[in-house]
């Protein structure tokens, strides 16, 4: 199973698609250490990345497998995530006019928080970025945002 | 009658405070007040003092937004509620004083099949407990209010609602005012700026108030405190099911036409009604924190605002006026708080939280029939604190909504 | 809005959060049936200083502490 998500650039209207990957529950000593071994993103470019969902938990997308050093951790493939892929500049203009927090200025960054009233993880690389969302939200992200 | 003909509210301060009194009120809220009214009108007890930190009505009783309703969730609040319902609409005949009550009729509007089954079974309940409630569809919904929007701006489709024709509002301070004037017109004290900073109790027994003009004892001490309850409460070691939670409110400008019925919405969470200066009137959930903060905020309002234009999209032509908040007691099932406690002498009525003007007159008349005889009247039996030891619990959060 | 600090997320209004008192009964409690029922239903619900505990809902899905002063609202060190 290769987890890759979308790499096609948007036309105007970006679409809500699934993301597949591997949820990491482990040690964050062990989650550190993953994201130190991966390529450095960005996913845009077919390579892998770590969305580190809290200091035990992340969501690794574009790798074959996930091998993490904690001998009890929870490694799983993970279908529960859809995404908006979209320009940067769009996804700013997003957080600044649907969430009350701001976006960080580090790259690549993933933050987490309110967009539009729903639980959303923004990816920011410094080119591609993605809006994630649980797929059971992922259409009423989609009108929600009216991308 | 006019509001500048009519003669002016007499209220007679007594400037001397006794060392004691049957009975203490704690809170010149509407609770409170409307017990010493009862008190002095209907048993003929006037020996009372109510005691008010600042002014009468500076709590919940002059913040809220009006609605009086009883079509509530459960039979012994379906009960209540109506009673309240009409004791306030002979409110007026019995102080002499106008409080601009007005029936308007209260339409309970459902976005989804779960909303629709909601107001259908509200319906029915209320109407087997002697309150008129009728379910109702879109092309009425239409009829009682045209400005709403039945398509919910394509996300809220409003697919029926329930309609109780007797839901009204009535002005709050006038609602307050007349109760203090009854009250001392019938030979209660009512004494504002005294705030209460201690309760004596001797072997479970309540012997009186300290307050900030010193000690005043008393046979009987009722706390009618909204917001404070658990504060004072804990100082005769009483704990309360109560957390108390600001909530917000806010009025924009006169709106030209006549938005003639009360609008509420769970799904949406927000309800508007028009006052009689035609500002339309909006309130929405509690603030998530526990809190005693009286600070509004504008996160509360650009997301109440943006929800009730879903439903009534000509609030985007008007502007907001003004914006406020109030401390409130919530129980944990939403439903009042009434009765004795375990300290003997001592009564409360609280858990009033975001629902309790409506209950201004049949609380008072209970918790007065409740100090008079000693015995607690059927109509709020159901509603004492026993019954959360009893799992007798009164959940009704779908009626409470925050009006 | 009170806006709290998760540890992993950062700076957030309180409607990313769920609220969950820690339950605070009476040292002179001891019956067990009367500590559950406090537990269940009573409450200090303190004008003050309080510690309480949020879950951050909308974000990394992990519980914070937090000191608050409920007459103002104003976050504790
Ligand atoms: C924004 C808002 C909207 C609402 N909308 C509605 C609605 O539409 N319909 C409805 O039915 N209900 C509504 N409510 C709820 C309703 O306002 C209250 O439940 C009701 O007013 C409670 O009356 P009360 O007398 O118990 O409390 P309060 O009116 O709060 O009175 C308590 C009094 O105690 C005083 N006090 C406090 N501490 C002390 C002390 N230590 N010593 C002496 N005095 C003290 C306070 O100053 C206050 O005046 C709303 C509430 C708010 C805040
Ligand atoms: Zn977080």
């Amino acid at each position: 199973m290769l987890l890759i998500p979308s790499t096609t650039l948007p036309a105007s209207a970006p679409v809500v698609e699934g993301l597949a990957g591997w949820r990491v529950v482990a040690d964050p000593a062990s989650l550190d250490e993953l994201s130190g071994t991966l390529p450095v993103p960005p996913p845009s470019a077919g390579r892998g990345v770590v969305l580190r969902f809290a200091p035990d938990d992340a969501l690794v997308l574009g790798e074959n497998e996930v091998v993490v050093t904690d001998p009890h951790a929870i490694v799983e493939p993970d279908t529960g995530w859809v995404s908006i892929q979209m320009t940067e500049e769009h996804a700013l203009d997003l957080i600044a006019t649907h969430a009350l927090w701001p976006a960080p200025p580090e790259r690549p960054v993933l933050v987490q928080g309110m967009l539009a009233g729903l639980s959303v993880k923004v990816y920011l690389d410094g080119n591609q970025s993605m809006i994630i969302t649980a797929a059971p939200f992922g259409l009423e992200l989609e009108e929600r945002l009216g991308t | 009658m006019n509001e500048f003909v009519e003669s002016k509210v007499r209220l007679r301060w007594p400037e001397e405070l006794r060392s004691s009194y049957d009975v203490v009120i704690v809170g010149g809220g509407g609770h409170g007040l409307a017990t010493a009214y009862y008190l002095a009108t209907r048993h003929g007890i006037t020996n009372v003092a109510v005691l008010e930190r600042g002014y009468i009505g500076s709590g919940n009783s002059g913040r809220n937004t009006t609605v009086i309703r009883a079509n509530y969730g459960v039979p012994e609040a379906v009960r209540f509620y109506q009673h309240s319902l009409e004791l306030y609409q002979r409110l007026e005949d019995e102080t002499g004083r106008w409080i601009m009550h007005k029936e308007k009729g209260l339409l309970w509007i459902a976005h989804t099949e779960m909303g629709l089954r909601a107001e259908r079974a509200r319906a029915a309940l209320n109407q087997a407990y002697g309150s008129d409630t009728v379910f109702i569809g879109p092309e009425e919904i239409k009829a009682i209010c045209p400005q709403i929007d039945l398509s919910g701006g394509g996300r809220y489709p409003v697919l029926g609602a329930s309609y109780h024709p007797r839901g009204a509002t009535a002005r709050h301070d006038r609602v307050v005012w007349s109760l203090a004037e009854g009250a001392m017109r019938g030979g209660v004290e009512v004494h504002q700026r005294t705030r209460v900073i201690g309760l004596q109790v001797d072997a479970d027994r309540i012997l009186g108030v300290e307050t900030d003009r010193g000690f005043i004892g008393a046979g009987t001490v009722l706390l009618a405190l909204g917001g404070q309850v658990s504060t004072i409460a804990a100082m005769a070691g009483l704990r309360l099911p109560i957390r108390t939670h600001p909530l917000q409110a806010f009025v924009t400008n006169h709106y030209q036409q006549g938005l003639d019925a009360i609008v509420a919405s769970t799904e949406l969470l927000f309800y508007a009604s028009q006052t009689a200066r035609g500002e339309i009137l909006i309130g929405a959930e509690i603030d998530r924190q526990p809190s005693y903060s009286y600070r509004s905020s504008y996160g509360f309002l650009s997301s109440c605002a943006g929800r009730a234009l879903v439903l009534l999209p000509f609030l985007a032509d008007l502007k907001v006026l003004r914006q406020w908040t109030g401390v409130c007691d919530m129980s944990p099932d939403y439903s009042p708080v009434m009765g004795p406690t375990d300290v003997q002498g001592l009564l409360v009525t609280t858990g009033w939280g975001t629902w309790g003007f409506k209950a201004i007159p049949a609380g008072g008349e209970a918790m007065a029939a409740l100090i008079a005889t000693g015995v607690v009247p059927s109509l709020i039996a159901p509603f004492g604190l026993d019954r959360f030891v009893n799992d007798r619990t009164l959940s009704d959060r779908g009626s409470a909504g925050t009006q | 809005m009170l806006f709290l600090t998760c540890l992993h997320c950062g700076l957030r209004s309180v409607e990313e959060f769920r609220y969950a008192e820690i339950p605070t009964v009476p040292e002179t409690m001891t019956d067990p049936q009367a500590i559950d029922l406090d537990r269940g239903f009573f409450r200090t619900n303190r004008e003050g200083e309080v510690t309480e505990r949020w879950f951050h809902e909308f974000g990394c899905r992990r519980w914070i502490t937090v000191r608050r002063d409920t007459r103002s609202d104003s976050i504790l060190k």
